[in-house]
């Protein structure tokens, strides 16, 4: 029996008092120079031309202090500069301005492995590492037998890496990480990788080192992993810093910053066109459904998906919500419970008998569920052109814990056919939604998804 | 810079060591393979230049050890030249990912020809007294000249290989200017074959103080003058110090553009 992932959701870790400084940056900032062709730059350097590059800030502003023994969360989404910074930081990268201090021993999980020797053993590459990174040869030597038994790798610690598998390769990799007993340990999402039991070691490791008075710098989706390690967080938007402080609110704010960038572009485009603005006054006719209506808008999860459309449009998505029981704008839940997906539709043309629906697709893009008000037989009123509706789906989560994608659509009946359905719209790839497992609960069943079931015993004498 | 290759020197010897090891691993004859492609190469040019171009005798000494008392130390030269140009991009994961500073790289490839060289000049030793060269004091010496190469390898190799992980044309253009370089330089024949326009300028040429010391010291079995002494250390400081300002000056950005 293999057990999923387990999220450990506790207490924020303290910031250790008056410890001294470890880690100093003071508006750290990387600019890239981006040239057409590599000519371009010749010619600039030669001086026959001036100005032919333009300048990319990938990282701008940045300033933070660790002290020893605490952990620094990077939070942001996809090319907002965390791993700029973390080079920079790790010494991979030069920062264009900004002053940047560290005392001690940096290594950095960036890239897990990345120094491995596939033609030497792993044994070899302890030695080989080492070196690379300039630490005297001693260092290793003594620290070789601590590996060999954090990894347990067996008998491979004395065949080639070329030969490992990337679990393999990972522990290894780790093992040394952790046994080279860093000063300030970078670590990127690398540790989700490797079975489940070695990241639960790995975790008890790494908290381990950190009560040691090892500090951390970590970067991460994971939301949940920010919470239970960091003890401050910064969150990077295109660069920029827009939050530094406690981690739970960083996340907060995180979460709420993709809300609103993706509303905002939505009312950008919306009252742009005048008359095209959102009908809010028009359609949804009670101020209490007009609110309901914004509430959806100003929380919508569609974000640049909405551009990976099909459909004619007569039907339109506008925009998705995703709520827990207690009202909460999240994308996360246990097994078990459940979410409310709040679809805020719009007619263009008038739509006889609309229906709505939603499924979800796990990370094999496997279709696991898929319903909608047709398969319900919710009724579902006609819409005339302009008019808008709000369908609400409430998904009990009895999914294999994990990540999901999930899409929504809307549509009307093929003629002919009332099975068969015509896509006015259909949005995939939303999310993603996380179905967590709690470490403390006995899982309540196997397989990809619950089916109803009961069970009865009798006893024969 | 040098204390950052001093403090790296374990891994540089190590790689170094690896590399003239397992560059032929997997191969039947292994390591052998080191000695068997320069053999090769002398096999070819003393058969071709011997029979067909009546090339005996270079002032009393075998054509064949004239020949490779320039050709080895050029090829080592070459191969760090060539491969310096390269050590960048070659080395990108590390630079992209790691805290190493740069010229490592370059000086692993000056490592590796360094041992390529002494392994294939000690075997070169061993043929010249076999062919009836006899030994000198003199040869003692040799060591110096054939590290003032290399360093003037890894100069310019440091030079090129940092404006190569910008220019990438750098790379391709540099084993065409190296081949065009060793014909003509007197390496496989006699410095009195180049027309007069040309021998005037070989002292201008980065490794003609290194060469024809090394040539002087083993072929003559004389020690070279003190001016030929100074002009080998002006070209490999004045390499070394190319290699280290080009370096200084695109360091910056040197790691975002691999």
């Amino acid at each position: 029996m293999t057990r999923a992932p387990v999220v450990e959701h506790e207490e924020t870790r303290q910031p250790p008092r008056g410890g001294e400084v470890v880690v100093r940056a003071e508006g750290l900032g990387k600019r890239f120079r981006i040239y057409p062709t590599p000519m371009h730059r010749a010619r600039e350097w030669l001086g026959l031309g001036r100005g032919l590059h333009t300048d990319f800030w990938a990282v701008r502003g940045v300033s933070f202090e660790v002290a020893r023994g605490g952990c620094l969360g990077v939070i942001g989404a996809n090319g907002s500069g965390k791993s700029t910074l973390l080079k920079m930081i790790a010494g991979a990268m030069r920062p264009t301005e900004g002053r940047f201090e560290v005392s001690g021993r940096v290594l950095s999980l960036i890239e897990l492995g990345t120094g491995l020797n596939p033609q030497l053993s792993g044994r070899a590459n302890i030695a080989h590492t080492a070196a690379l990174l300039g630490f005297p040869s001693g260092f290793a030597r003594e620290r070789t037998g601590e590996i060999e038994a954090f990894a347990e790798l067996g008998e491979f610690f004395d065949r080639p890496v070329g030969l490992y598998s990337s679990g393999m390769r990972v522990r290894l990799a780790f093992s040394m990480f952790a046994c080279f007993e860093p000063e300030l340990f970078i670590v990127d999402e690398a540790l989700s990788v490797g079975d489940v039991f070695f990241q639960q070691k790995c975790a008890g490791r790494i908290r381990r080192l950190l009560d040691a008075g090892m500090t951390m710098i970590f970067v991460s989706h994971d939301q949940s992993a920010v919470l239970s390690l960091c003890d401050q967080a910064i969150v990077l938007e295109r660069g920029r810093p827009t939050f530094a402080g406690d981690p739970q609110r960083a996340v907060s704010v995180y979460l709420a910053s993709m809300n609103v960038d993706r509303a905002a572009g939505k009312w950008a485009k919306g009252t742009g066109g005048g008359t095209e603005g959102p009908r809010a006054g028009e359609a949804a006719r009670s101020p209490a459904k007009a609110s309901a209506a914004d509430a959806i808008v100003a929380r919508d999860v569609l974000g640049s998906q909405r551009h990976h459309r099909t459909g004619s449009g007569a039907l339109r998505v506008a925009a998705v919500r995703v709520t827990d029981d207690a009202g909460r704008d999240t994308r996360r839940g246990a097994v078990g419970e459940a979410l409310t997906f709040h679809v805020l539709l719009e007619a263009r043309e008038s739509v006889v008998s609309p229906r709505a629906g939603i499924r979800f697709f796990n990370r094999h893009n496997i279709l696991v569920f898929g319903a909608g008000t047709y398969q319900l037989e919710t009724p579902f009123p006609s819409l005339g052109a302009g008019q808008r509706a709000i369908v609400r789906f409430r998904v009990t989560l009895d999914m294999e814990p994990g990540s999901y994608t999930f899409g929504v659509g809307a549509g009307e009946p093929a003629a002919g056919d009332p099975n068969a359905g015509v896509h006015h719209d259909r949005i995939d790839r939303l999310g993603p939604i996380v179905v967590d497992l709690p470490r403390d609960r006995p899982r309540p069943f196997f397989g990809a998804a619950r089916l109803p079931m009961t069970a009865t015993v009798e006893a024969i004498a | 810079m040098i204390l950052d290759l001093y403090r790296h020197r374990g891994y540089i010897w190590r790689t170094a060591w690896s590399e003239v090891r397992t560059r032929y691993a997997g191969s039947g004859m292994g390591a052998l393979w080191n000695l068997v492609q320069p053999l090769s190469m002398i096999l070819v040019f003393s058969l071709v230049f011997t029979s067909i171009m009546k090339h005996r005798d270079m002032g009393g000494v075998p054509y064949t050890v004239y020949l490779c008392a320039g050709l080895l130390p050029w090829a080592a030269f070459s191969e760090c030249l060539n491969r310096g140009t390269t050590a960048f991009v070659h080395h990108a994961v590390y630079l992209r990912k790691l805290p190493i500073p740069e010229q490592v790289f370059v000086a692993q490839t000056a490592a590796t020809a360094a041992i390529g060289l002494t392994l294939s000049f000690a075997m070169l030793v061993a043929v010249a007294v076999a062919m009836g060269h006899y030994p000198s004091w003199h040869w003692l010496l040799l060591p110096v000249p054939l590290a003032m190469l290399i360093l003037v390898g890894f100069g310019l190799g440091l030079a090129l290989g940092t404006v190569n992980a910008f220019i990438r044309d750098v790379g391709q253009v540099v084993p065409i200017l190296l081949q065009m370089w060793f014909w003509f330089y007197p390496i496989v024949y006699h410095e009195s074959f180049l027309p007069g326009w040309l021998r005037a300028a070989l002292p201008y040429n980065p490794v003609y103080p290194a060469i024809t010391g090394i040539r002087e010291l083993f072929l003559a079995r004389e020690v070279p003058s003190a001016w030929l002494w100074a002009q080998m250390a002006l070209w490999a400081a004045g390499a070394g110090a190319l290699g280290w300002v080009v370096l200084r000056r695109l360091r910056d950005e040197l790691r975002d553009v691999i």
